[in-house]
């Protein structure tokens, strides 16, 4: 049998629900037979409960900081090795861990679910999470003192309830597309589907009403979105030139019209950003709605985002990988660890540190051992070799190790030099029509250990990034990032980003 | 509750200042375009409409130039504003 651990916080639960957390606990002891029927042994941890932590084999935390639940984590993993983790609860139940934006723009800090995924210890450096290698999601509940149980409970139902389906299920999807990102979004879908006839793109044409759509069209049971997204705000938004931005998605076109079972990944700004919304007197975020609807996991990022127009990086990929390996049968949340791993494969040896920041601000929300579907094509190879669920995550945490070995993350310059390569670096900015940029930064890469000379200089050991950033006047939210890797005496490469 | 003190959303605030467009961001984070309230005490913030589209919003436009009060919450660094009126 495999384990999953559901991690929590008992006070904060019952602060939040009172005495209905007696309906909670028991919505609990059902999904531990429902889970026990797919031969999942689950365990329940409070990690601010004596008795609780007691049973579990670890302390009990001295209080619910990000610090000391991270090592309560890790404690677990160490203890229990599970298959799953489940942080349930949103980040008032359970905290997110901040982790220092290493990239240029306004987030202070990337809330982020990933630490809990690394086996190293608590730290606000994304540097120390270059090596994720748990499967780890959160299913939240609404932040804020709750009069009722009820969206919790719905959430926990919909992840009992669902039985794989086919993947060809899967393959039916709604996407939306801001439409200066149509060729980035189109490349997304052709890749995971074969074919993009289906995207929507926002706006259609020049149009500048919101969108809605009927159940109908959001019937399919994969959602995709490539598309704007604001802090705090119940919608995503196209874009069509630098002053039509209609509403692409409004959370509350969701309600009554999601399939059981949907799985949604967004790219967008702030797309799965876990915010209160009663104070604010805002609609509810468009993760909350989806998984309050009946969607069984949604992919998202906390903060600003970033990708091309168009060609894929970034957040294309890492919800481009996501949606391949639910595609492909993988359980939730080991789709989101080989997707978070195949990021890295693809992105390193040296991460730039715009992907850095997307590695830290997506995260999964839902149950990461719901198995949306089977690949029938899987089923058939299996009747000649089998994998086991251990052995699958004895793999996948040592690729991870391996990943955190050979990786080297970027860290900005304590002291800004100028590129000896002016003319080089001028051909770039010209080539992709980028101006005059607005600011330049400077970023080292972590030296690392135990490499050969060779080696040292056919990984670019002595490589640095500059990032230029370029602001368009009068468009506030249209931001240009052009990434150039240099060597000591060589540009290496570069890459443009949009802000999503 | 620790984490969710720390996190949650306070009262509404009643802030006046000048409606600036221009430059946002400060020295160290990216430096941008927007729509800010400048207050009496030189605090810059973000000004985002509650129901107003963040990307483009005439209505805050018009307010560019203008001194005014205005009654909502901060989050993080911009101001989510329920009331705008002039002072």
């Amino acid at each position: 049998m495999s384990v999953k651990l559901i991690i929590s916080s008992k006070k904060n639960l019952q602060y939040k629900y009172g005495t209905k957390l007696s309906q909670v606990e028991a919505a609990l002891g059902k999904m531990v037979k429902a889970d026990k029927a797919r031969k999942i042994d689950t365990r329940i941890v409070y990690v601010d409960d004596a008795a609780s932590c007691k049973a579990a084999g670890i302390k009990k935390v001295p209080n619910m900081g990000q610090a000391a639940c991270k090592k309560a984590v890790d404690d677990l993993f160490a203890k229990h090795m599970p298959a799953y983790t489940m942080l349930l609860g949103c980040h008032d139940v359970f905290p997110l861990q901040d982790i220092d934006n290493p990239a240029e723009d306004e987030d202070f800090t990337v809330p982020s679910d990933l630490p809990y995924a690394c086996d190293a210890p608590y730290s606000r450096s994304i540097s120390a999470f270059t090596g994720p290698g748990r499967v780890v999601g959160r299913l939240p509940d609404l932040p804020g003192k709750q009069k009722t149980p009820a969206y919790i409970l719905t959430v926990l139902t919909n992840a009992m309830e669902h039985k794989p389906v086919s993947a060809n299920v899967y393959h039916k999807y709604f996407a939306v597309s801001a439409q200066v990102w149509r060729k980035s979004t189109e490349m997304t879908l052709r890749t995971l589907f074969s074919d993009s006839k289906a995207l929507v793109l926002s706006p259609k044409a020049k149009e500048t009403t919101d969108a809605t759509y009927t159940k109908a069209q959001l019937k399919p049971s994969l959602h995709f979105y490539n598309c704007h997204g604001a802090n705090t705000d119940p919608n995503y938004y196209g874009q069509r030139g630098s002053n039509n931005y209609p509403v692409a998605l409004n959370s509350g076109n969701l309600i009554g019209n999601i399939t059981k079972g949907t799985v949604a990944a967004a790219e967008c700004c702030y797309g799965a950003q876990l915010y209160d919304a009663a104070p604010l007197g805002v609609g509810q975020a468009v993760c909350y709605n989806y998984l309050g609807e009946g969607a069984i996991a949604f992919v998202g990022s906390s903060t600003i985002a970033y990708g091309p127009a168009d060609s894929n990086a970034l957040a294309d990929l890492i919800t481009q990988y996501y949606v391949r390996s639910i595609l492909k049968g993988a359980s939730s949340g080991r789709a989101f660890l080989e997707a978070r791993q195949q990021f890295l494969t693809d992105s390193g040896p040296q991460l730039d540190p715009y992907e850095l920041k997307t590695l830290a601000q997506f995260y999964l929300l839902g149950d990461p051992s719901v198995q949306p579907a089977i690949d029938e094509d899987v089923m058939t190879t299996k009747i000649m070799a089998m994998n086991t669920i251990s052995n699958s995550r004895a793999a996948l945490f040592s690729k991870g190790m391996s990943l955190k070995q050979n990786l080297q993350p970027s860290h900005k310059a304590k002291r800004f030099v100028k590129s000896s390569l002016d003319k080089e670096m001028q051909d770039v900015l010209n080539a992709v029509n980028f101006g005059t940029p607005d600011q330049e930064f400077l970023y080292g890469v972590d030296e690392m250990s135990g490499v050969s000379g060779l080696q040292k200089k056919l990984m670019g050991q002595d490589a640095r990034y500059r990032a230029f950033i370029k602001h368009k006047e009068g468009a506030p939210f249209e931001t240009k990032v052009l990434v150039v890797k240099e060597g000591k005496d060589k540009l290496l490469g570069w890459r443009l980003y949009e802000r999503r | 509750m620790k984490e969710g003190k720390k996190k949650s959303i306070g009262a509404d605030k009643v802030m006046t200042g000048r409606v600036v467009k221009g430059p946002f961001g400060g020295v160290s984070k990216s430096a941008h375009e927007a729509i800010y309230l400048e207050t009496e005490t030189g605090e810059k913030l973000k000004l985002v409409r509650v129901g107003g589209n963040p990307f483009n919003d005439p209505e805050l436009n018009k307010l560019v130039g203008k001194s005014v009060q205005v009654k909502g919450k901060v989050v993080d660094y911009q101001l989510m504003a329920k009331e705008i009126g002039p002072v």
